[in-house]
C-alpha cells in the first residue's frame, strides 16, 4: 500500500485474491496467489511521468537450480515469497529512460526500507515490441545495466524475423507447404562418421523438410545468433532435446559427408529451395521436436510470435514458453475479498517515506555529506536511520554516514554477521559516541561483539575491555605521564608531543576521542615548556 | 436465461444502482467513481461478500473490488456472457465395455474452470463428464444418478440406507460395478455402513472423492475418477472398497477395504490409509495390482440384497485424561443404546468414569471398546483396568477402528438389543473390520525417515 501510495496509485477498494497457474513445477501446489493492490498510478523519470498501470502482491516460485533430462530440480527458499511487481505501461521510449525507470523504480522500493536486498531481489521484466512485430516478455533480467542491450536486442530480433517473413512472402511459401511430414532416415546414416550422429540405444534420426526455406535458417536474428539456433532453444526448452541439425550449417562440422548430404536430401524430398532439420532422439521425442520446428516454421510466416523469453547474460534471450494473457487468472477460492482498510491507509498515507530523488539533494544540502554518500545511503535503505542518528545523537554526518556505509560494510567482509545488530543497538552505540564514551576507533569492535551476543553497549564495552574515560580522567593520565617526562620535555619542547601522545594512546585508545587527547596534552606539554 | 438473476449476489443499494444503469453480470462496464475509472467484466458476487462494493475483472484478467457510492457512475460498454457448460460431448454406448453406474451424493467429482470469468463449472452428466476427464471413455459406459447433494459431513445413517438402496438396485439391473462420488471427510464411514448393509455383492462398490477441488491444479480428482473407473469395470472384487491416491504424487491410486479405511491427513491427496492392515491393491498406470487375494470375487450368480436395520442411538466417545462421568451419565439419560469408546491405549479409561459406564451396562447401555491409537489391537487382560471393563461387561473390539465400530454398533443394534448377541456380533469379524492379526508391514507411519536416518 506505501508503495501504491508512492506511485500516487488508485488503492484498490476491495482486494480480490486471483490464482494463476504455473505447471512448470516451480510452484507445488500448481498456481500462483497474485491481487492487484494498486492502479494507475506514475513515477517521474526525466521529467516526464511514466505511468504505473498495476501494482500487485504475488508469491514467488521456486527457482530451478538444475535440469537432467526429464527432471528439473528446483530450490524452494524462494518459493511464497511476497513480492510485488509493478508494472509500467507502455510508453518507454528509449533504452536510457528504460535503465532511469527501472533505477528510480529500484530506489523507491529501497526507500520503504521493506525490501529484501541483494541479486534477484529485484527483478525486471521487460517488454518490447516494435511495429509490425509483437509483445514479446523477456524475464529475468538480474542487473539494470542489461536492460538496454536486451532492449536493443530484442528490437534487432523482431526486427529480423520481419524481415525473414518479408522474404518468406516474397518466395511465396504457404502455411500448407510446410507440412508435418516426419521421415526416420537412421538408414541414412548407417555407416557414419559423425560422431553426433552415431546411433544410440533407441534413439533415432529423423527428419523433416521445410519447403522453400533454403538459406532461412541461417540468417542472423540477433548478434551471433541465427534462425536456427533460436528454434533450436524452442526445442530445447520444451522437449530438452540439446540441438537439431539444419541444412544452413556447415555439415562436414558434424562429420556429415557429402554422400550422406545428398542421400538425406533425397530421403526427406528436399530440392534446392527448400531447407530440412533432423534430430536424432528417441521416437516420440524426435517427432515431438521436429512438429515444434514445424509450428515455428509457420510463424515465420507471420512474423513474430508472442513470447515469453529469458534474458541472457550476453544481451540475446532465449525460448521460456508461450506467452500467457491474463486469461488464466482465476480467483482462489480459498481466501475471502479483503476490503481496503481506511484508517490504515490514511496511517500509511501520513507515513509516506520522502522521495530517494528528492532526497539525494536534501541529504547534501542539510547534512553537508556528499552526493557519493547520499545515493548510497538511499540505496541501501538507510538513509532514515542516517536522519535519526544524526537529528537526534548529534554526531558528525559525514562520520556517520562513512560507520553505516563503510565500517559495516568492512565488518560484513571480515563475516561480522551486521544484520544481527538491529537499529536500536546501532543509536545506541553512536549516542556512546556523541556523548564522548567511545571513540570512534571502538565503532568497529563493539557492533562485531553486539553482533556476536546483544548485550548492550555498556556490557560489550566491557567485554572488550574498553571502559570509558572522563575528560577528567584523562586529564589526570595526562598530567601524571607529562610529570614522569619533564625532562623529555624541558629537552624538546614541541617535538615531545608525538612520543607522548603514542604512550598517552597505548592507555586510552577507543576510550576517548583522539583529539581530546592530542588537546589536553599539546596543553599540558606547553605548560610544563612555558613554565 | 430467463428467469435467471442477471445481477446474481447483489443486494441493497449496490444492485438498485445496478439496475439503474441497467447492466447485468458478464456486462462490460465502466466505473467512474472518486476520482478513478476502471473498465472490466461485472462478475457476480459471492454470497458473503458485502453488499457495497462490485466486482470486475480488469483487461489484465486480474479481479478487483470496486465500492459503490452514490457518485458512482455505472456505464454499459458491452455485454459477453460467461458459459456455464461444458462443451458437450457426445457419449455413444459402445457394446463390449462394461457397464458402470456413478452415484453423486453431493460436490462436485470433476469440473472444469471457465478462464475467461474464473467460473468454476461442475461436470456431472456423463456429457460434462467425459468432456472433463475423457479417459474415463475409454475405460467404460458410465451412466450418471444424483441421488443428493449434501456435504459429507452431513452425512447420516439414513442417507446411509438410501445410497445402499441405490447401489442394490443398480447392481440387480445388472451394471458391472458402481461408483459413488462421496465427500473425503466421512467417507469411511459411509463405506463401513455400506460394507455392513450390502450382503452377497456380486460386483465391486467403490467409494471415489478428491482431497483438492477440480479448481485446482493440484486436485486428485481425475486420476481418481479414472482409477475408480478401471476397479469397478475390470477388477474381480466384490466389495465395498475406497480407491484413492496413494502417494501425494500421481503415482498410483490404493484400494482400500471399506472398514480398515481411514482419512489419516485434513489435505494431502495420499490422506486415506488402511489401517493396520495391507490394502486390498493398487492401480497404476491402467493397470490394477491386487496385495492380497483373501477378498471376495466377482460371481454373476450372487444377488445383492440389502439389511438396512440400523439403530442410530449410538455415541462415540473418546476418553481423556480429565473425562468426567456426567458425559456417559448424560448419554445415558438421552436414551442412547450403544456407546463405543476410542480409549487409550490397549483399551482404558479414566477410573472416574467407571461408575457410570457400570450404570449404563446395568441400563442395557452396549459398552464397546476400541483404541484411539487407531493401530494395534485393545488387550484388555494386560492391566488392572481393562481386566475391570471386561468385568463390567465392556465389549472388546479388537483391532477394528473407532469409526468402523461405531457405524457396526448402529448396525448390530438395528438387529438386536440382546447384550449377549450383540457382544456375539461386535467380536466376531463381519467384512474385514476385524482382523486376526497385524501384518509387520502394516504400521505405515514413517516419521519423517527416521527409520534410514537411524541405518546411517
Amino acid at each position: 500500500m506505501e508503495l501504491a501510495l508512492l506511485v500516487k496509485a488508485k488503492v484498490v477498494d476491495e482486494l480480490h485474491v486471483c490464482r494463476k497457474n504455473y505447471l512448470d513445477g516451480s510452484v507445488p501446489c500448481g498456481f500462483q496467489r497474485t491481487l492487484i493492490i494498486g492502479l494507475n498510478g506514475s513515477i517521474p523519470v526525466n521529467g516526464k511521468e511514466i505511468p504505473i498501470e498495476t501494482i500487485c502482491i504475488e508469491e514467488d516460485a521456486a527457482r530451478k537450480v538444475r535440469e537432467e533430462e526429464n527432471t528439473v530440480y528446483y530450490r524452494l527458499d524462494r518459493l511464497g515469497i511476497p513480492l510485488v511487481e509493478i508494472v509500467t505501461a507502455p510508453s518507454i521510449e528509449t533504452p536510457e529512460e528504460l535503465v532511469e525507470t527501472a533505477f528510480r523504480i529500484g530506489l523507491l522500493l529501497r526507500s520503504t526500507g521493506k525490501v529484501k536486498r541483494g541479486i534477484g531481489t529485484i527483478r525486471q521484466d521487460i517488454n518490447v515490441s516494435v511495429k509490425g512485430g509483437a509483445r514479446v516478455e523477456i524475464k529475468g533480467v538480474q542487473k539494470l545495466e542489461w536492460l538496454p542491450k536486451l532492449a536493443k536486442n530484442e528490437v534487432i530480433r523482431q526486427l529480423s524475423l520481419i524481415r525473414i517473413r518479408d522474404e518468406l512472402v516474397r518466395r511465396g511459401v504457404r502455411e500448407e507447404e510446410l507440412k508435418i511430414d516426419i521421415r526416420d532416415v537412421t538408414e541414412v546414416f548407417r555407416n557414419t562418421r559423425s560422431r553426433i550422429l552415431k546411433q544410440r540405444g533407441d534413439e533415432r534420426i529423423l527428419g523433416v523438410r521445410l519447403s522453400k526455406f533454403s538459406g532461412i535458417l541461417g540468417v542472423e536474428v540477433q548478434p551471433g545468433k541465427r534462425f536456427g539456433k533460436e528454434i533450436a532453444e524452442k526445442v530445447r526448452a520444451i522437449t530438452g532435446l540439446e540441438g537439431i541439425i539444419h541444412s544452413d550449417e556447415n555439415l562436414e562440422e558434424y562429420g556429415i559427408s557429402d554422400e550422406e548430404r545428398s542421400e538425406l536430401r533425397r530421403a526427406l524430398g528436399v530440392g534446392d529451395k527448400d531447407a530440412f532439420v533432423i534430430v536424432k532422439a528417441l521416437r516420440n521425442v524426435g517427432e515431438k521436436a521436429l512438429k515444434i520446428v514445424v509450428e515455428r516454421a509457420h510463424q515465420a510466416l507471420i512474423g513474430v510470435p508472442n513470447e515469453t523469453r529469458r534474458a541472457l547474460e550476453n544481451g540475446n534471450s532465449e525460448f521460456l514458453r508461450e506467452l500467457h494473457g491474463g486469461a488464466r487468472l482465476y480467483p482462489d477460492t480459498d481466501t475471502p475479498p479483503i476490503r481496503l482498510d481506511l484508517e490504515l491507509k490514511e496511517k500509511v498515507a501520513s507515513q509516506l517515506p520522502e522521495y530517494p530523488w528528492n532526497l539525494k539533494n536534501k541529504l547534501v544540502e542539510k547534512y553537508g555529506i556528499n552526493e557519493e554518500f547520499a545515493k548510497e545511503l538511499i540505496l541501501e535503505g538507510k538513509v532514515f536511520l542516517f536522519k535519526e542518528v544524526v537529528d537526534e545523537c548529534n554526531v558528525d554526518p559525514v562520520l556517520v554516514a562513512s560507520i553505516l556505509l563503510q565500517t559495516l560494510k568492512a565488518l560484513e567482509r571480515e563475516g561480522v554477521k551486521v544484520e544481527e545488530v538491529s537499529e536500536e543497538e546501532l543509536k545506541e552505540v553512536f549516542r556512546h559516541l556523541s556523548e564522548g564514551k567511545i571513540a570512534k576507533e571502538a565503532v568497529g569492535p563493539l557492533i562485531a561483539k553486539l553482533a556476536e551476543k546483544h548485550v548492550g553497549v555498556e556490557e560489550a564495552l566491557r567485554e572488550l575491555g574498553i571502559s570509558p574515560l572522563s575528560e577528567r580522567e584523562l586529564e589526570e593520565l595526562i598530567i601524571k605521564i607529562v610529570s614522569e617526562n619533564v625532562a623529555l620535555i624541558r629537552e624538546r619542547g614541541d617535538r615531545a608531543f608525538s612520543p607522548l601522545m603514542g604512550v598517552v594512546m597505548k592507555q586510552v585508545r577507543g576510550k576517548i576521542d583522539g583529539g581530546k587527547v592530542a588537546k589536553i596534552l599539546k596543553d599540558k606539554i606547553k605548560e610544563v615548556a612555558g613554565g | 436465461m430467463s428467469g435467471e438473476d442477471t445481477l446474481r449476489g447483489y443486494r441493497g443499494f449496490v444492485r438498485r444502482k445496478l439496475e439503474e444503469a441497467g447492466v447485468r453480470v458478464w456486462s462490460m462496464v465502466r466505473v467512474t467513481t472518486s476520482g478513478a475509472t476502471y473498465e472490466g467484466i461485472l462478475l457476480p458476487r459471492s454470497e458473503l461478500g458485502n453488499g457495497n462494493h462490485i466486482v470486475l475483472k480488469l483487461k489484465t484478467g486480474y479481479n478487483v473490488g470496486v465500492k459503490v457510492t452514490e457518485e458512482t457512475v455505472i456505464e454499459e460498454i458491452g455485454y459477453s456472457p460467461g458459459h456455464y457448460v461444458l462443451p458437450e460431448k457426445k457419449v455413444e454406448f459402445k457394446p463390449g465395455k462394461p457397464l458402470v453406474s456413478m452415484i453423486g451424493t453431493g460436490g462436485t467429482v470433476a469440473s472444469r474452470l471457465d478462464y475467461r470469468t474464473g467460473a468454476v463449472i461442475p461436470a456431472f452428466t456423463p456429457q460434462e463428464l467425459f468432456s472433463a476427464v475423457p479417459e474415463l471413455e475409454e475405460i467404460c459406459n458410465l451412466e450418471m444418478i444424483s441421488l443428493f447433494e449434501i456435504f459429507s459431513e452431513d452425512m447420516q445413517p439414513e442417507y446411509w440406507v438410501r445410497i445402499a438402496e441405490k447401489v442394490a438396485e443398480e447392481i440387480n439391473r445388472g451394471v458391472d460395478g458402481v461408483i459413488i462420488a462421496h465427500g473425503t471427510d466421512t467417507m469411511h464411514f459411509t463405506s463401513a455402513a455400506l460394507s455392513f448393509m450390502l450382503k452377497n455383492l456380486p460386483v465391486p462398490v467403490i467409494l471415489v472423492g478428491s482431497q483438492r477441488s477440480s479448481d485446482r491444479p493440484s486436485s486428485d480428482a481425475a486420476m481418481n475418477l479414472i482409477s475408480s473407473a478401471l476397479v469397478a469395470a475390470k477388477s474381480d472384487i466384490a466389495e465395498v472398497v475406497v480407491c484413492m491416491h496413494g502417494s501425494s504424487s500421481d503415482d498410483y491410486n490404493i484400494i482400500h477395504r471399506g472398514t480398515r479405511v481411514r482419512k489419516m491427513h485434513t489435505s494431502r491427496r495420499d490422506a486415506f490409509r488402511t489401517i493396520g492392515d495391507i490394502p486390498l491393491g493398487v492401480v497404476a498406470k491402467g493397470v490394477i495390482r491386487m496385495l492380497r487375494s483373501d477378498y471376495k470375487r466377482r460371481s454373476e450368480h450372487r444377488k445383492v440384497t440389502v439389511d438396512s436395520k440400523l439403530d442410530p442411538k449410538v455415541v462415540l466417545l473418546y476418553t481423556y485424561p480429565g473425562m468426567q462421568p456426567d458425559i456417559v451419565e448424560n448419554v445415558v439419560n438421552a436414551d442412547y443404546h450403544g456407546i463405543v469408546l476410542a480409549g487409550t491405549g490397549l483399551g482404558h479409561c479414566p477410573r472416574a468414569i467407571i461408575p457410570s459406564l457400570k450404570r449404563a451396562i446395568k441400563d442395557g447401555v452396549a459398552v464397546a471398546m476400541t483404541s484411539q491409537c487407531l493401530y494395534g489391537f485393545v488387550g484388555m487382560n494386560v492391566y488392572e483396568r481393562g481386566r475391570d471393563l471386561l468385568s463390567l461387561g465392556v465389549i472388546p473390539c479388537g483391532n477394528m477402528l473407532p469409526e468402523t465400530a461405531y457405524v457396526k454398533l448402529i448396525y448390530v443394534l438395528g438387529h438386536t438389543r440382546d447384550i449377549n448377541e450383540v457382544r456375539e456380533m461386535m467380536t466376531h469379524n463381519m467384512c474385514g473390520e476385524l482382523t486376526s492379526g497385524e501384518p509387520y508391514n502394516a504400521y505405515l507411519i514413517l516419521q519423517g525417515g527416521l527409520e534410514s536416518a537411524a541405518e546411517k
